[in-house]
């Protein structure tokens, strides 16, 4: 969740030209073993939080828990071994899948992750698609139009949108659908009418931003030499925007959007608190409550990993999609 | 820096983005009541009535009363100051701190850079919300532990930045004069490129605080921020939060400054981009 300016230049593919091939298996290649050394980065960092308090067992048990059972588990857990035999027990352990064991509710903690995790890969899916389907078409025909009414209208909404905390919308949101129009559920999970609420204010700062940047993006492209020569030849303006200018926002865009799932993976902690939605972001935040370290663990874990590996499988179906971007460039 | 002419136009180019200036002008107002928020608020933010709770506005308590009676008013005030302390200080630290490791990764090079740039990559693409929320849950949720973890995950953004500038600037004719007459490394980096740089980081802080203030705000949310009776804006929504269907006041007035001063942050970051680098496209 890097701070900074709102993105508002998209970022441009590379030219280069190479055997597809052998490249596309390189480019793979690298990008997973990138994977990897992020996934250890993450799991080191993890490692050392839990030290942070000095004593890991602490963040385990019920306040009130007898001394001595604490020593024990200490020992149990191999925590009276020096530090690097306990960073290499627990590195071997997430080789094996073996992300701890719940004290809390006394199970193994990659299970209980697992267990959740379809429910924030719906909502996650779901709110993705809205913020793609909704936010593009938004700034597209803004960018085209600008000035005109459709802009004067959306430009404001994307501004607004940026600026509204996400826990405030949803909020919101249930305060005008749910208990005012009596539309939709404000809690709950399993079917899509308690999908919907969860899903627009997950969707809602994504949807602000890719609007956004749809807009600059053709904004930019409106200004370059190929569209005045298309417009000059007398290609038909709906032609231009069709064939020319949109085929060639589209990638800065979905570069944008695909790095936003950043932050959506974020804004799922504060969606599944606001609507109960039985996700991996609940999860934590119950862990938290309950001290069991050991699944907040588990859940950074695993949230990252399916992360990286998304953003892998984006990163490699571009390159496949797109010629220009020139393979084996890893630094973008 | 700039020289006093130039800086009569980056004035005079601010002052004609109305929106820049709408923003400042309430970021001046929302920095005024935080400093003189004991003269401003109406009643201390902390002293509960519960015989007047949940009142709708009026003259004696202009947006109400919350749960325990207390005057949201006062409370939104004292906010103020909690919320633009955090976003301030999150980001002095995190831009100080990227901006010298991003000076000396520009002007170094090496192995230092790559190891460096190559944190930031990972730092760049990864949820840290997430991050943040396992870091609290060890350290324990309050405002200072928020502010460090805030500052130590923002500053790769400024490191970036500042490399980026600092790698175009390395290579100009007036840091191969200074070298030549025999300026140390130290002195060149420190008087000669680490000024030219700043402009860039001034405009990035701009829009860097209004994220610190939602971060501050959703962990506030999530109870993992600043703790009742904290009058901070984001806990303030959370308390709020149980009253939804009686009292809808409660979650909507803290909402509204949190949404008024990112917004304000912004429109100011914006009109100071523009009037800074002109050849910066108006989009």
């Amino acid at each position: 969740m890097p701070a900074g300016c709102r993105r508002d230049r998209p970022p441009r593919p590379r030219g280069g030209l190479e055997d597809r091939n052998a490249g596309v298996t390189r480019f793979v290649t690298v990008r997973l073993l990138q994977a990897v050394i992020v996934l250890w980065g993450v799991s080191t960092l993890v490692f050392a939080i839990a030290r942070l308090s000095g004593d890991p067992v602490a963040l385990m048990v019920p306040q009130g828990t007898p001394p001595d059972v604490m020593a024990r588990m200490r020992h149990t857990l191999g925590l009276d071994r020096p530090v690097y035999e306990q960073y290499g027990r627990f590195l071997l352990g997430l080789v094996r899948g073996d992300l701890g064991t719940s004290y809390v509710q006394d199970a193994p903690a990659l299970r209980l992750v697992l267990q959740r995790l379809p429910y924030t890969a719906e909502l996650g899916v779901a709110a993705f698609g809205l913020a793609l389907a909704a936010g593009m078409p938004l700034g597209v025909a803004a960018g085209i139009d600008r000035g005109g009414w459709v802009d004067r209208i959306a430009l404001p909404f994307m501004l607004i949108g940026q600026a509204m905390p996400s826990f405030w919308t949803g909020l919101l949101l249930i305060l005008v659908v749910s208990v005012d129009w009596h539309l939709l559920p404000s809690s709950g999970s399993g079917s899509l009418a308690t999908l919907i609420l969860p899903a627009v204010t997950l969707a809602w700062l994504s949807l602000a931003t890719i609007a956004r940047m749809s807009r600059s993006a053709v904004l930019e492209e409106l200004d370059r030499d190929y569209v005045r020569t298309a417009r000059a030849k007398g290609v038909a303006p709906r032609r231009v925007i069709l064939r020319h200018v949109l085929r060639n926002a589209a990638l800065p865009i979905i570069t944008v959007a695909t790095l936003d799932i950043a932050n959506l993976l974020g804004g799922v902690v504060i969606t599944e608190s606001i609507f109960a939605w039985p996700g991996i972001g609940r999860l934590a935040l119950e862990a938290i409550q309950s001290r069991d370290y050991t699944v907040v663990q588990a859940v950074v874990l695993v949230g990252t990993t399916v992360f990286v590996l998304a953003s892998v499988v984006t990163d490699v179906l571009y390159s496949v999609i797109d010629p220009r971007i020139e393979l084996g460039d890893t630094s973008a | 820096m700039a020289g006093g002419l130039q800086r009569s136009r980056v004035v005079r180019a601010f002052l004609r983005n109305r929106l820049g200036v709408a923003g400042g002008t309430v970021l001046l107002v929302c920095l005024g009541s935080a400093l003189l928020a004991p003269h401003l608020a109406p009643y201390d933010p902390y002293r509960l009535d519960l015989a007047h709770a949940f009142q709708a506005p009026t003259w004696r308590h202009l947006l109400g009363t919350d749960n325990f009676g207390r005057d949201i008013l006062s409370r939104l005030i004292y906010g103020s100051r909690i919320s633009l302390l955090v976003g301030v200080v999150v980001v002095v630290f995190a831009g100080s701190l990227g901006t010298a490791l991003g000076l000396l990764a520009g002007y170094l090079g090496g192995w230092l850079d790559l190891a460096l740039m190559r944190v930031v990559e990972i730092c760049f693409a990864f949820p840290f919300l997430v991050l943040v929320i396992a870091i609290i849950a060890v350290l324990g949720p309050n405002v200072v532990n928020v502010i460090w973890v805030l500052g130590l995950v923002n500053w790769p953004f400024y490191a970036r930045l500042v490399r980026s500038h600092v790698l175009a600037l390395r290579g100009r004719e007036y840091v191969e004069v200074a070298r030549a007459l025999g300026a140390s490394d130290a002195r060149i980096m420190l008087r000669h490129i680490l000024p030219n740089s700043l402009t860039p980081v001034v405009v990035a802080s701009t829009f860097g605080i209004p994220q610190a203030i939602l971060a501050l705000a959703a962990l506030g949310f999530l109870g993992l921020g600043a703790q009742p009776p904290t009058p901070e804006w984001g806990a303030m929504v959370s308390a709020g939060r149980e009253f939804i269907f009686q009292d809808p006041w409660l979650i909507t007035w803290p909402g509204v400054c949190i949404a008024l001063v990112v917004l304000s942050f912004n429109f100011l970051g914006d009109g100071m981009r523009d009037a800074l680098d002109p050849r910066a496209q108006r989009v």
